[in-house]
Formats: structure tokens, sequence, C-alpha cells
């Protein structure tokens, strides 16, 4: 590593100035002791999950803080909670955040015992080195990643992954987003305005609390929608039933449909549109493992033919994709998801029984 | 007195100490206990000192091998790491994992007559050596002047870091990118730790920090950077390319998008990379399936179904559709997993997964084979024998096929040319590819081989790099 002073566990002073300032940009790392910078406590919990525990390096020019296994650490800059259980995130990655385009992805991992979970890259800049991410606490790693808060660090952010959307020009576009799926059309709804197209935006969920990004979409969008199924806000019914007004609206034909979100919704989305032959694309979210097409764990039928979603995707033509086989494979590791939550629910009623 | 060669004659091959198959099966603990120094030595005794030693020629990085093994056989062991070391950088691994059978020991004047001879185990007192050394070595690594040239290592597997190393010797600053989040390539995700454990990759990743080498994980090459960037925006003045291949490779037969079907990429790398045989502790989850059906006959296959044994299976198999002669796998593997209880149903091919309602696995198809004409590779090519179709109950299937060329960096580089299977092609001396400056070597220049010669590979590429670099200027000279 380049220039990189290794702080070994328990040291207290920095050195030398230089080694001082590295140690102020890293400061907020957990498991280094609060105040007194630097130090590591080696048995805390919070230096175990960070990796920290065995000693840590900083790098002299950038304050980028490595583990012992120069393995850089993400740091998160800032959060926002968006719902309930949706969280909003900035994390510094400078070198995912050079390359990245709207419709890719990052797989992260929080901490050595981790798994890896695909996100969708809501945004990013590259000047200042920071991607954001949107997530909502569903299984054991986005609820453990949603308690984490400014200062705190992942293992691991890797990307970014998947081919780009194809920004082109359709003239009306129109983007439908589910729940967080919301996330993954945001950054197309951006690109897309900017390409010169007509914008509708989509944003539905159940009841209110889950209709989530509203307001930024309103910002890269040329018109948008929010839809509940209760009728608790906005317009009253499903992403669909809004999608089919809109067809029905013969003044601003639909060039093409973006859509993301839950695999009903999807495939919902898709059989509408395909009597009237719209182009529909619809982003996929299979399990994943590496996220290089190495592993075919993410595979998908589209067309009758087999393909990687991480990389020949995520984005497919909706009017192809088998809904029901992607639907079925999601549900693989069901039985060991619930067991992975109940196993948190339970440490976490240890750890709050005691006030 | 050294001894008279009637006398090495003698001695018999010595076992490896194993754990007992009834114990290990259950755990990710390391298979063989390796050799106590005086079996080692009395081993190493059984070498003739040949003249012209048939062992060097059958050794792809050309290790000395009577003379570490005199070396062994006196004791001296210090001397021996260091002719091992000067050959061969991760000599901890490939005393683990190399083919001896078909290089070394198949040479070995010792070996003859072919069926009552036996070789000297070659394999097994480099793992010694490599052990004894890890622990009690220090390798002197002198640090070279700074050359002042910026060089690239794309993977980390073994090709990768033997590059790495002989790079930083050569006082080039070198930075490997790697892919996922730990280094070591098929080493960390495939290979399990029953057979090579993950601190020995470790060990040698630590060894190349500590001469510099700077190893950024989650870097993908062709998406993070592309190698164009590499070479124009970040200065980099050469490129090694040694990506691995890492492309599964599926048999196209009805029902492999079914829960339970894995390519043993995904098997094994849930299982060594992330940990999921310590679910729930660590957080991956895998399908434990009590009668697990792995296909194909090569290590890959054997990994996976030693693995599913370990993880609690009732009935492991392996499906293949040639006869146990024609099987890829290492000897010792193939032997092993039969000591295990793993069932082989051989000369069987698989014709169709068959699957539940509510779309898990539920049994595997297979029709029997005979081998008929040798074909291109000189084996018996097995022919089906028409309405001998069975259907073997299992609840998941594994397919262990082989890996083909991962097209992420090759449709990402321009100009960079490929041969009809996507494998990168490159000038067979120096291992450069049709862009300058950038070389290549390992799986994706060869197409899955092994990991001796991936390693071989990066040191001919290494310097052929360095060949290259005097007669260019650094690229961050000017800035
Ligand atoms: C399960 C299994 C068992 C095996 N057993 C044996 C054995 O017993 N004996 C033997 O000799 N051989 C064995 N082999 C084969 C041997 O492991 C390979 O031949 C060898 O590892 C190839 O080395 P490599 O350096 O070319 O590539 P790899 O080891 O495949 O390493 C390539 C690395 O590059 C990374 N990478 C890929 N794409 C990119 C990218 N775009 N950007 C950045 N990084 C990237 C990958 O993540 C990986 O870490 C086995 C293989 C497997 C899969
Ligand atoms: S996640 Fe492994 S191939 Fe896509």
């Amino acid at each position: 590593m380049r220039e990189a002073l290794f702080v070994p566990p328990g040291r207290v002073r920095p050195r030398c100035a230089r080694e001082r300032r590295a140690w102020l940009g890293a400061r907020d790392i957990p498991g280094l002791g609060g105040i007194r910078l630097g130090v590591i406590r080696p048995r805390s919990g919070a230096a175990k999950r960070a990796g920290t525990h065995r000693g840590f390096c900083v790098d002299a020019e950038t304050a980028f803080v490595f583990t012992r296994e120069g393995r850089q650490m993400y740091k998160i800059l800032d959060t926002k909670q968006l719902a309930s259980d949706v969280k909003w995130f900035r994390i510094e990655a400078p070198l995912v955040a050079k390359n990245r385009q709207p419709g890719q992805f990052v797989i992260i991992r929080l901490c050595e015992t981790g798994e890896r979970i695909p996100l969708t890259i809501a945004h990013s800049d590259a000047k200042e080195g920071y991607i954001e991410l949107i997530v909502k606490a569903i299984g054991k790693t986005t609820i453990e990643l949603c308690k984490k808060e400014k200062g705190d660090t992942l293992a691991d952010v890797m990307g970014p992954l998947g081919k780009p959307t194809e920004i082109e020009k359709v003239g009306h576009a129109v983007l439908v987003g589910g729940g967080v799926g919301t996330a993954v059309i945001y950054p197309l709804a951006r690109a897309l305005k900017d390409a010169g197209n007509y914008v509708t935006s989509i944003t539905g969920g159940r009841t209110k609390e889950l209709v989530v990004l509203e307001q930024e979409l309103r910002e890269v969008s040329d018109q948008v929608f929010a839809t509940t199924d209760d009728g608790s806000y906005g317009f009253h019914g499903t992403v669909a039933d809004k999608l089919k007004e809109l067809m029905d609206d013969k003044e601003r034909p639909i060039g093409a449909v973006y859509c993301a979100g839950p695999v009903p919704m999807m495939r919902a989305i898709a059989e509408l549109t395909r009597p009237a032959g719209i182009h529909t694309i619809v982003s996929l979210n299979p399990i994943m493992v590496d996220g290089t097409g190495m592993c075919g764990g993410c595979r998908v039928s589209v067309g009758g033919e087999t393909k990687f979603a991480c990389v020949d995707g995520p984005e497919f033509d909706g009017h192809l994709v088998d809904f029901t086989e992607l639907w079925d494979r999601l549900g693989a590791y069901r039985d060991q998801e619930k067991l992975a939550l109940e196993r948190l629910q339970h440490q976490h009623e240890c750890k709050c029984g005691s006030h | 007195m050294p001894l008279t060669p009637k006398e090495r004659m003698k001695i018999q091959r010595h076992h490896m100490p194993e754990r007992d198959p009834n114990q290990r099966n259950h755990d990710f603990d390391e298979v063989n206990l390796g050799y106590p120094q005086p079996l080692a030595a009395e081993e190493a005794a059984r070498c003739l000192h040949c003249k012209d030693a048939k062992c060097r020629c059958g050794c792809p990085v050309g290790i000395d091998i009577p003379g570490f093994l005199g070396e062994v056989e006196a004791g001296n062991l210090s001397k021996a790491a260091e002719i091992l070391l000067s050959a061969n950088a991760l000599p901890g691994i490939t005393g683990r994992v190399c083919p001896q059978e078909e290089q070394c020991e198949m040479v070995c004047v010792r070996a003859k007559p072919k069926g009552k001879g036996a070789p000297v185990a070659v394999g097994h007192l480099e793992r010694f050596v490599a052990d004894w050394a890890r622990e009690n070595y220090d390798v002197q690594t002198l640090i070279p002047e700074p050359s002042g040239f910026k060089v690239g290592v794309i993977g980390s597997g073994p090709a990768g870091l033997t590059c790495a190393g002989e790079l930083a010797k050569k006082g080039h600053k070198v930075t490997i990118f790697e892919a996922l989040h730990k280094p070591g390539g098929v080493l960390v995700y495939g290979i399990p730790e029953f057979r090579l454990p993950n601190k020995i990759i470790d060990a040698e990743v630590d060894r190349l920090r500590q001469m510099g080498v700077e190893i950024l994980c989650n870097v993908v090459i062709g998406r993070t950077f592309t190698i164009p960037q590499l070479m124009e925006e970040e200065g980099y003045d050469a490129l090694f390319v040694a990506i691995g291949a890492g492309l599964p490779i599926f048999m196209r037969i009805p029902g492999e998008n079914l829960k339970g079907v894995y390519s043993a990429n995904e098997y094994l790398t849930r299982v060594n990379l992330m940990g999921a045989y310590r679910f729930p502790a660590n957080d991956t989850p895998i399908v434990h399936g009590r009668r697990v059906a792995v296909i194909g006959g090569g290590n890959v296959a054997m990994d996976a179904v030693r693995t599913a044994k370990r993880l609690g299976a009732q009935e492991a198999m392996l499906i293949y559709r040639r006869s146990r002669a024609e099987m890829p796998a290492r000897d010792e593997e193939i032997a092993h997993a039969e000591e295990e209880g793993i069932d082989f149903r051989l000369l069987c091919n698989p014709t169709r997964i068959l699957g539940s309602d509510d779309g898990w696995v539920r049994g595997l198809e297979c029709v029997r084979m005979e081998l008929g004409e040798p074909d291109d590779s000189g084996r018996r090519r097995p022919v089906p024998i028409e309405g001998s179709e069975f259907v073997v109950d299992c609840d998941v299937v594994i397919e262990a096929l082989g890996a083909g060329a991962n097209p992420l960096l090759p449709n990402a580089t321009p100009g960079l040319k490929l041969n009809k299977w996507g494998y990168i092609e490159c000038d067979p001396d120096t291992l450069m590819t049709s862009i300058p400056g950038v070389f290549t070597g390992g799986d994706i220049m060869r197409g899955a081989a092994t990991v001796i010669l991936a390693m071989g590979d990066g040191k001919t590429a290494a310097q052929h790099m360095h060949d290259y670099l005097q007669t260019k200027v650094p690229a961050g000279a000017s800035a």
C-alpha cells in the first residue's frame, strides 16, 4: 500500500505529524476507541466487526483506512431516513464512483462474516468520490445496514457492476418504481431527462409510508405520480393502473417503459404493455454472489435463453423474462433467511433487555 | 557415509499421514497431516540422484528436485528451502495441489517398472519443506532500488501472485487488482480448506505486501477501471492479465434453473469464500442436500462432492460419463474421495433434472454409457446405451463440468485479440497480447489448466515485462 501507515492495536499516539493528519481523517472508524485517537480496543465487538481489531492502516495521502490485511474500508459519509424502513446512504467509494453509469449496482459486504448483496447505485459523484444507496430493511443484512450511521464503515463495496442502461431518445419515457424499486428508476429518470426525453415517473407502494423518493423524482422528471394500493396517498390503485391511464392518453404516446420493483409488479407491467407493443425494460434482482459472471447463481431465463443478470443485465426486455422462474428462485433460501432474522431479533432483544 | 544406491532402493515409499476418513468427512480441517521430519528425511533418501534427472524436466517451473531432496536428507532444511523458493514462490500451495503423478513423479526412475515401482514422494516433500519454511525461514527479501515503473497485475490467482512477486523483486511498483474481496483466486474461492488451508495463501499474500506490493480488492477491471484507463490515465507502464477462467459451464439440459441446482463455482464459493458451512454464524446460506449428485470427474467435481459430504449429505454421489480410468482428477483426490464414502456412479450421463411442484430438485435422469473408440483426447469416447434411462433420487445437483473464458474484461478491452474459445491470444514466448505492454497468462490464456502452469506463466511474463520495460521511460517520469 502506498505510504500506508500501519497502526497496531493498542497504539495511542501518532508517530509524526503526517501520521497524525492521516489518523484525523480516520477517526470516525468504529473500534478505534473514540476520543483517544487511534487506540484500538482489539477485543471490542465494534473493532471485530469492522475488521480493525488486528490493527489498521491509514493511507497518508488520502486518509483511506485499510484493515491490517490491506482491505480498504468504506466510510459512510451521511445517512437519511426516508421512511420507517427505508434509508439513504452516502458512502465513500471513489473508485466505484469514477466510472459508474445509471443502471449499475454495487455488491456490498458489511463485515468479515457478512454475505454479499447487490444494491443499485442511486446516485454518484466522481469528483467527490462517493456513491449513494437507498436500502429497504427486509433481510438480516439490510436490517443491519440500516442501523448504521454516519461514520460507520462497510467492509466491502465492489463495483460498479452490470451493464449501464442504454439511454436513448424515446420521446415519452415512463418510469415505474414499486417500493425500493424506485431507487433503481431514480438515476434512470435523471439520465433520460438529460437525454432530452419527456419523463413521467410513477412511484407506488401499498400505503403512504411505502412511497419513497417522490420529492427527489420531481426534480428529475417532467411529471410524477404517487400511487397507493389503499388510497392513503396520491392515486388510489396500483402503479399498473396508473400506467394504463397513461397508455390511454393518446396525446402523449409512450416511447418506452422502464420498470423496477417486486417481481409480481414487474410481471403485471410487462403484461400490460405487451399487447400495446410498448418496449418495456425491467431491472431484475436475483440472488447474487460474485457479480462478475463467475458463479451463475444469478441466472434468469430471457426469451428461452439463460442469462447471468450480473453481467448480461440487470436490465432485460420485460416481454421476454420468465418471471415465474425468477420469483421461484428468489425463494431458494427462504428458510435460512427466516432463521437469520429470528437470530437477529433474538440478539437484539438480549441487548435491549437490560434497559 | 552416504547411502549406496542399493540401500536407497530398499527404502519403501512412505505413505502420507492422513486423518481418519470417517472423522475428516465431517469437518473442513486439512486431510493430509504432513510428514514428520524423520519420515521426510527417509523419504528423501529414496532419491537416487540420477545424473540426468528426469524429474527436473517434468516440473513446469524446473525446480532442482534432487538438490532440495539431498538437503532434506542431510537435514539442512534452510538450504532446501532456499533451493525450492528460488524456483517456486508458492511451494506450500503446489506441494498440496500439483498433479505430481503426471509431472515430476511420473518420470521418476523409481516409478519404474510401471505399476510396481513407487516414485519418490516429491510433492509431499515439497510440502514438508514449504511448511517448515513458513514457520522457520525468513526469506531475505532485499528491497531493490525502485525502477520508477508502475505495473498492474489483474487477478490475484497463482499466476497473478507469482508475477507480482517477481516484478516486485526487480524494483517495479506493483499493484494487484482483484475483483473479489479476498486475494487468492481459485485458491481461496474454489479449492476447499480441507485440501489447501487459507492460512497458507494468506501467508503468501502477506509476504507480497511486505515486499511493497499493493493489493486493491473489490476492483473489477472492465468495470471499475478499463485497461485503456489504466494505461493512459492511471499511468501504468505494463499490465499482466491473469483473470482465470471464471465462467461456469452448464450442461444445457432441462431443469437447470430449478432450486437446488448449483454450478460448482457457486457451491464452492459459497462454502470456501463466504463460509456458508458456518451458517448462521456467517450470513451466507447454502442448500444442505440429503442426497447430492455432482456431475463431472475432475478436481472441481471431487472438491464439490467431498464438500457436500462434509456439509452433512447422507449420500454424496459423483456422476461421471466415462470410467474411473479416464477421470481427470488427481489420483490422490480420487482415492481420498473413495475413502470418505463418496458414491461413484460411473458411465452415467445426465439427461434431465427433474423437479417437484414447488420448484425444487427431486431427481436426476441419467442414461448409461459404454466406452467406444478413442476420441481426439485419446480417451475412449462414451456412447449412450439406448433405452437405459434411470433416475437418481437427489435434492441437490452440482454441475462441475469445467470453466470457460469469462468475457467481462475482454468485452471492455478494444483491440484485445481472443481465440475462438474466447481465451486471450498472446505471443507464445513473451506472453504479450495484441496490445503492447499488456501480457497474459494462467487459465485465461490456456483454458482451465493447473496452478503450477499458471505460476510458470506468471514467472515467464514477469521476465518479459521487465525486458519490455527496459525499452521504455516510466510513464510517471515526466509528471
Ligand atoms: C475447485 C477447483 C479445484 C482445482 N484443483 C486443482 C488442483 O488440485 N491442482 C491444480 O493444479 N489445479 C487445480 N485447479 C485449477 C487451478 O486452480 C487453476 O488452473 C489456477 O488457479 C489458475 O490460476 P489463474 O491465476 O490463471 O486464475 P485464478 O486462480 O482463476 O484467479 C483469477 C483471479 O482474477 C480475478 N478476476 C477475474 N476477473 C477479474 C477482473 N475483470 N478484474 C479483476 N480481477 C478479476 C478473479 O476473481 C480471481 O481471483 C482447480 C480449480 C478449481 C476451480
Ligand atoms: S452473481 Fe455470480 S454470476 Fe452473477
